[in-house]
Parts: structure tokens; sequence; C-alpha cells
């Protein structure tokens, strides 16, 4: 954590002395504009505007934190509409993360209602699918932490893949996308990693708590300017 | 395919993760009312509510906006033929169809939407949200949506039937739904 705040601050430092922006967050590096085109559903690459991300998922710790000052969002409290009984199963109480969730390691376990809570409390939100995938997808991106590892992350519109009773026409999506030749409409059909992380956010219900799922928070620039 | 992968790695994962030792089951308790969900909302006639001032109620919910020119109109025909299938059954039950374009759905515009459909204001609450309670009202009642090209929105055709506490007992997809199941879910509360 440490060492993922260090190199955020000195991103930070960088782009605020080259190019007279806005200061970027403790913790967070500036994400570039750019343009990204989704794995489906665009034709066109889409303009993503300049956005400051975390540098490294919600930790346990800073989880213990939130739920510190927010009983309600302790283990023990949480409203059934918000999390299912798997809510931070790893800890071993309300206010005890326990040896199966180190301070420092990223908290898993906690339902998109959760993750949208403990981001509001820190004025920040999630990322986009399309934010979180254009930043996936940088090059020499290397002072955002674990986007390219092995746990998944929640994103704000998880729900915005459409597969089944879409209204305007496009209920085949899960057929055009996963089946055969269908799946040649994405965008880039070698990105196997791309389509896992779209399956799995279509398997997702906001009150699913997973033990491969964390989440971080993004700010948008112009809120950082403020 | 990818899915049953997917399903499969995860499967694999949970079963590979160690499990907390002395670790007492959560005490979240009761069912999920989506009552609990604190969203500021305004009506047609511009009154502002909660979705807590809808218990009481049996509920038939969905999500629409009233500059869609397809599949909404057809989703709030499907209610309206719920509620004369219901007959004088109706009286006890509200239709509430909630905005997902809080960007153009005005209570004037959701007003207009009533007259045009002529639902009945007894029973029919048109709600408008802002665009973060948008999201929290769609994840609760399991509506997919995202924007489309040329001003659109694409979104889940989902009819939700809600008890008097809140509680989801019914969610129905597609549109020209046959009002039976529907009537049987109601019935059931």
């Amino acid at each position: 954590m440490k060492i993922a705040a260090l190199a955020a601050a000195l991103v930070a430092f960088a782009v605020v002395t080259m190019r007279g922006e806005a200061a970027v967050a403790t913790g967070m590096v500036r994400i570039p504009a750019g343009a990204f085109r989704p794995l489906y559903g665009a034709t066109v690459s889409r303009r993503i505007a300049a956005f400051d991300m975390d540098a490294a998922a919600v930790s346990n710790g800073d989880y213990l934190d939130f739920v510190r000052a927010h009983p309600e969002w302790r283990r023990s409290r949480a409203k059934r509409l918000f999390v299912d009984e798997a809510y931070l199963r790893e800890w071993t109480g309300d206010l005890e993360p326990g040896v199966h969730a180190p301070l420092d390691a990223p908290v898993v376990s906690v339902s998109w209602f959760a993750a949208r809570a403990y981001l509001k409390a820190n004025a920040r939100q999630l990322p986009t699918v399309d934010q979180w995938e254009y930043a996936a997808g940088l090059r020499n991106l290397h002072s955002v932490i674990g986007l390219r590892g092995p746990l998944s992350e929640w994103t704000l519109d998880f729900n915005s893949g459409l597969v089944n009773g879409e209204s305007r026409g496009d209920g085949s999506l899960d057929r055009t996308l996963y089946c055969g030749a269908g799946a040649t409409a994405a965008a880039d059909t070698r990105d196997y990693a791309a389509f896992l992380r779209f399956a799995f956010r279509n398997s997702l219900d906001p009150r699913y708590s997973v033990s491969t799922l964390g989440f971080r928070g993004v700010r948008a620039v112009a809120e950082a300017r403020r | 395919m990818i899915r049953a992968l997917v399903g499969a790695a995860l499967s694999f994962l949970a079963a590979c993760a160690p499990a907390p030792a002395g670790r007492q089951a959560p005490d979240v308790t009761d069912a999920p009312s989506i009552f609990d969900l604190d969203v500021p909302l305004v009506d047609q006639d511009g009154a502002a509510l909660r979705l807590a001032d809808l218990a009481g109620h049996p509920l038939v919910m969905t999500m629409i906006y009233t500059n869609c020119t397809s599949v909404c109109p057809r989703i709030t025909q499907d209610m309206t033929a719920l509620e004369r299938a219901l007959g004088p059954r109706a009286a006890d039950v509200r239709f509430v169809l909630v905005s997902l374009d809080p960007g153009r759905d005005t209570p004037q515009a959701l007003r207009r939407f009533a007259g045009d459909h002529h639902l009945n204001p007894a029973r029919w609450r048109l709600l408008a949200a802002p665009e973060d309670g948008v999201r929290d009202l769609a994840a609760v009642l399991g509506v997919k949506y995202a924007q489309a090209p040329g001003g659109g929105i694409s979104h889940s055709a989902l009819v939700v039937i809600v008890d008097a506490h809140g509680v989801v007992r019914r969610r129905l997809t597609g549109v020209g739904l046959d009002p039976k199941p529907l009537l049987e879910a109601i019935d059931a509360l």
C-alpha cells in the first residue's frame, strides 16, 4: 500500500508540474483522456475523458475504517437488500478482519451496494466498465496496481451488458457474443480475458459477495479541480 | 460456454478458499425489502416521495422512459391488461412506472405519458429519480440498462411483483406477457 501511495504521489507530482493541471489526490493516479472501443456494442471508439483512479484496490484496512464510521455497513447490521449472506465472509467479526483478511490486502466479498456506499463516503465512485477496461488496456500504466491481476473488480454499470429480455431487439446478445462465429462481432476476438470479464459481470447480482471480487474508486478530473 | 467456465472457475476458487476458523454466519435477517432503499423520488404530480411511502399495497413495477416508442408502451399495455384482469382487486394494487431517463422525464413528461395511456391516477404512480437513484432502483429491481446510440436507452423488459412489505415476489421478462402468472403472483401475496 505504501509503495502504491508513493507511486501515485509521484505521478500526481509529475502531472501537476509538467501540465499545470489539477493535483491528483494521494493514492490516486491520473488516467489520461483517450479513445476506447468496448468489447461489444460499439462499432466506433468512444472518447474517455481523463479521470483519477485509485492506485490500488480498497483494502481491508480501508474498509475497516469505513465500517467503524458507518455501523450500518457492519457485517451483522447490513440490510439484506444490499448484501447477501457471504458479505465479508473472510472477516472474523464486525470490526475484526482477522488472519484471512490482512489489513493491506484488497477487501473482497463486498456487494456492489457496499462498494458504492464506501466510495460515496470517500468522495469517489465506481469506475464505469468503459473507464475500467480503458485503464486496464493502457500500456505503461504500472502505477495502477492489480488491474490486470486475478482479482475482479466491481464497475458502476456492471448491469449494462444486456442479455435477456432487452427492449431494443438486442435480446440475442448472448448468442451473438458467445456462440461460435457470432463471437467475431466482438471488438477484439483475441482478448479472451475481456470475454471472461464481460461474462463474469453479466453473471453478477448487486447483492453478491464474491471472494475474488473487490473494487477501487475513480473521480472525475473536473471534480478534482474544485 | 464461457459462463460455464467462469462458473466452474469460481466454484473451484471458492472451494479452494480457506474457511475462516470459528467464523459465525453473518447475522443478516429478514427478507430484503425495496423500501430499505432511500432514494428521493418525484411523481407525475410533482410530489416528493420515497419508496417506503408505497408500503401497504401490492406493487406492480417496471422501469421505462417516456420517449421510448417501442417496448415501453407495450410493457405499459401489459400492466393495464393486468389491471383489467384483476377487476375489483386492482383497487388495492399500485402500478408503478419508474423512469430510466432522469434528464428528460420531468413530472410533466410523466403526466403526459400517463394521459396518453389512460392510466388511472388513483392507482398509477409514475416516478422519476436522480441518476444515481435510477442506478440503485434498477439494481434492486433487476433491470439492466445502458445508453444506446441515438439517445435511446436499452433496457430489460421486466415486470416485478412486490408485496406490501417491499419484498420482490416475482419477476417476469418480456412483452406481451400472459397475465395469468402475474395474477397468480398477486393472489399469492
